[in-house]
């Protein structure tokens, strides 16, 4: 697996790049957190779950009260709603087709978050969300000065990402989400124009026998949060879903892949038990 | 705790990347028009470069339930033990063995306008394969009986000679043949008209330069005349049988003279990728009627319409017999088509369908670059269209359909 980590190198793992950056960035801050400091310096001496001198030592204080003196969040719950716009490109071969090109195509993406924070400066976080992975393919020769082809793709996914996120910062919150993801093709329509229909034909999807409806990849994004009370916290993020399934079941020969790529940007209220 | 963090971080990014990585590309498309891909020297090559053609410019995978790739795994080790047989003592295949291989090959393959024409890699010898030809000829209402034009035209001097037809005249234009014909009945006009193929609208273009290119003209137009304006008209009988196609704008000659607006007849799609089921969507196929000036409505005058089939009525033949049969006053009478009812038409460029190969070359493959869903019934493609009121040739002949056109006719 080594020798695949120069492509890693590449524009297309540019949220890797992205986020190795942003941990640079982080690191350049004078105070992680008002509570580590604390922690540093001796004021309160315990760092909860992760005892410098033993959780029955002298020093000990209870959970409940190095939460509320620490304005910590660990080990609790937040639940809440997540939406907002993707932008999805598909990855596929043209194949000989050089007039043949595929954009990327806006939608939604909305669901549901919940969340435990493990510590302050991580947490686990798992959502259920439906998004749309969109795209526009369009073939233009030439000699015939039109497209030949246009077709919007509206594909509808329903789609679980199960991320570790990072937290820094204290007032407002930095997070760095990485993980994986799993979810299915629901259905799709399409809105076409052909050089031997020129007016805009809308219908619905048929999945063929050589759809694949599971979807699966890796997930990484940034975000921002803050909490104006204790239970509440908004947050802004932007993350990638990279599929790493093929939209198309796989072939002994002539294997065509074609991969999702979709960037979502959302806001998100989360209610904090 | 922070430098721990970091390392963490640092894992799970080297761990994304080497997981983003595990994508490789899909296999290059194979374009079967590229002369490279001609340029084999095995009878394996050969196959593979058809069987890849196939598997991109076919246009009814959806309809077919052909294992394709099952059809790859079982047929290239036999086409690679002729390449070794060639290389051992020199020994190549007979062309019936070449042609039954291909057969296996692409004999579940339902475009019935597939025409597989192959070059032994060695000795240059041509084989020639047609699933949809084969496939009809075996069908029991067909087996034993005679489909040529011949055949048809003999049928076409007995009606005459026996009274079926008043009178009427063979005409001849290329390749395409015709004959216009009257029958009077209760002192009323039935008009007929047999084609052997369908190139009116080009025709009808051209002044005719022999008696028989003159007499196909005006055939088609006496024919019109008399179903546009005579008043007394009993029915129109449109003779499809041994017809072998042509273009499906004569609809709008043959259909959209008798009807009063435009026809949504069926919807087409071709393939907009290389994939196999990468199709555009259904696009309206309609009968035009804004550019005919002179047009009667069937229905409104409640006049008949009869199209006459046989199996070896082949694609427009077909088409233009669907599209009587959907009209309120249409019938077809006769056997069940031949089933070729996708087009070839000029757009094979622009959409990845349709023939591939080189004439000269080692292959070429001649198939449909669309499909065409009848509105009424659906997909057709090597079914053939059904008349509604079946009479074989086997049981009677030529002079069976006629019979039962023209007594419908009086009857209506």
């Amino acid at each position: 697996m080594v020798r695949y980590l120069p492509f890693a190198c590449r524009r297309k793992y540019c949220f890797v790049v992205l986020a190795a950056l942003l941990l640079g960035l982080v690191d350049t801050l004078p105070a992680y957190s008002q509570s580590n400091n604390e922690v540093r310096s001796g004021r309160i001496g315990v760092e909860y779950g992760k005892s410098r001198v033993g959780r029955r030592g002298s020093q000990y204080k209870s959970r409940r009260n190095y939460i509320m003196e620490n304005n910590s969040k660990m080990g609790f719950w937040a639940i809440g709603v997540i939406g907002g716009g993707s932008m999805n490109w598909q990855t596929r071969e043209a194949g000989y087709a050089y007039d043949m090109s595929y954009s990327g195509g806006w939608g939604g993406y909305a669901g549901i978050s919940g969340t435990y924070m493990f510590f302050d400066w991580m947490s686990l976080r798992a959502d259920i969300l439906y998004t749309q992975k969109n795209y526009t393919m369009q073939r233009m020769q030439p000699e015939l000065k039109q497209q030949n082809i246009h077709t919007d793709y509206t594909n509808h996914y329903l789609q679980v990402p199960v991320m570790a996120d990072w937290t820094f910062g204290d007032l407002v919150k930095c997070h760095l989400l990485t993980g994986a993801y799993a979810g299915v093709w629901l259905g799709g329509e399409t809105k076409r124009i052909t050089v031997l229909n020129p007016e805009l034909r809308k219908s619905a999807y048929e999945f063929t026998p050589e759809d694949n409806r599971i979807d699966g990849g890796l997930v990484g994004g940034v975000g921002i949060s803050w909490d104006p009370w204790q239970f509440l916290r908004l947050g802004a993020e932007a993350m990638i879903y990279y599929s790493m399934s093929n939209t198309v079941k796989r072939q002994p020969i002539l294997y065509d892949r074609r991969y999702n790529n979709t960037v979502v940007f959302g806001l998100s209220a989360r209610y904090v038990f | 705790m922070m430098k721990d963090m970091k390392r963490t971080l640092l894992y799970i990014i080297v761990i994304a990347a080497v997981l983003s990585s595990c994508r490789p590309k899909g296999d290059v498309y194979f374009d079967p028009s590229d002369p490279m891909n001609m340029r084999y020297t095995t009878y394996a090559g050969q196959f593979e470069a058809i069987w890849k053609g196939l598997s991109t410019h076919y246009v009814f995978w959806s309809e077919d339930s052909t294992n394709w790739d099952a059809v790859y795994k079982d047929m290239l080790p036999r086409f690679e033990e002729l390449d070794k047989a060639y290389e051992a003592n020199g020994t190549t295949p007979d062309s019936a063995t070449l042609v039954s291989m291909y057969a296996e090959v692409t004999s579940t393959l339902c475009d019935h306008h597939m025409k597989l024409y192959v070059r032994d890699v060695h000795t240059g010898q041509e084989c020639v394969y047609r699933p949809g030809y084969e496939e009809v000829m075996q069908r029991d209402y067909v087996v034993g009986q005679k489909y040529s034009i011949d055949d048809i035209k003999s049928a076409i001097n007995s009606y005459v000679s026996t009274g079926l037809l008043d009178g009427g005249q063979f005409g001849k234009f290329g390749d395409d043949e015709n004959f216009f014909g009257t029958r009077v009945a209760d002192g009323k006009k039935i008009a007929y008209l047999w084609l052997s193929g369908y190139h009116l609208g080009t025709i009808l273009e051209k002044e005719g330069e022999t008696d028989e290119e003159k007499q196909f003209i005006k055939n088609i137009q006496d024919w019109l005349d008399l179903c546009l304006t005579d008043e007394d008209l009993l029915g129109i009988i449109l003779d499809n049988r041994c017809n072998k196609g042509g273009l499906v704008k004569d609809l709008n000659i043959v259909i959209g003279s008798f009807i009063s607006e435009p026809l949504h007849y069926a919807d087409l799609r071709y393939k907009e990728g290389a994939g196999r089921y990468d199709y555009t969507d259904w696009i309206p196929a309609m009968v035009d009627t804004n550019n005919i000036r002179n047009r009667r409505d069937l229905t409104k005058e409640n006049i008949p319409y009869v199209a006459l089939t046989n199996a070896f009525s082949i694609s427009m033949a077909e088409v233009s017999s669907a599209v009587v049969k959907m009209l309120p006053t249409g019938r077809v009478v006769g056997e069940r088509t031949f089933g070729a009812h996708g087009q070839s038409t000029s757009y094979s460029t622009l959409f990845h369908d349709g023939e591939f190969g080189d004439a000269n070359g080692n292959h070429y493959v001649h198939i449909s670059n669309l499909q065409t869903r009848f509105k009424n019934e659906g997909v057709l493609e090597g079914v053939g269209i059904s008349p509604t009121k079946s009479i074989l040739q086997a049981e009677s002949g030529y002079r069976g359909a006629m019979e039962k056109a023209i007594d419908y006719i009086k009857a209506y």
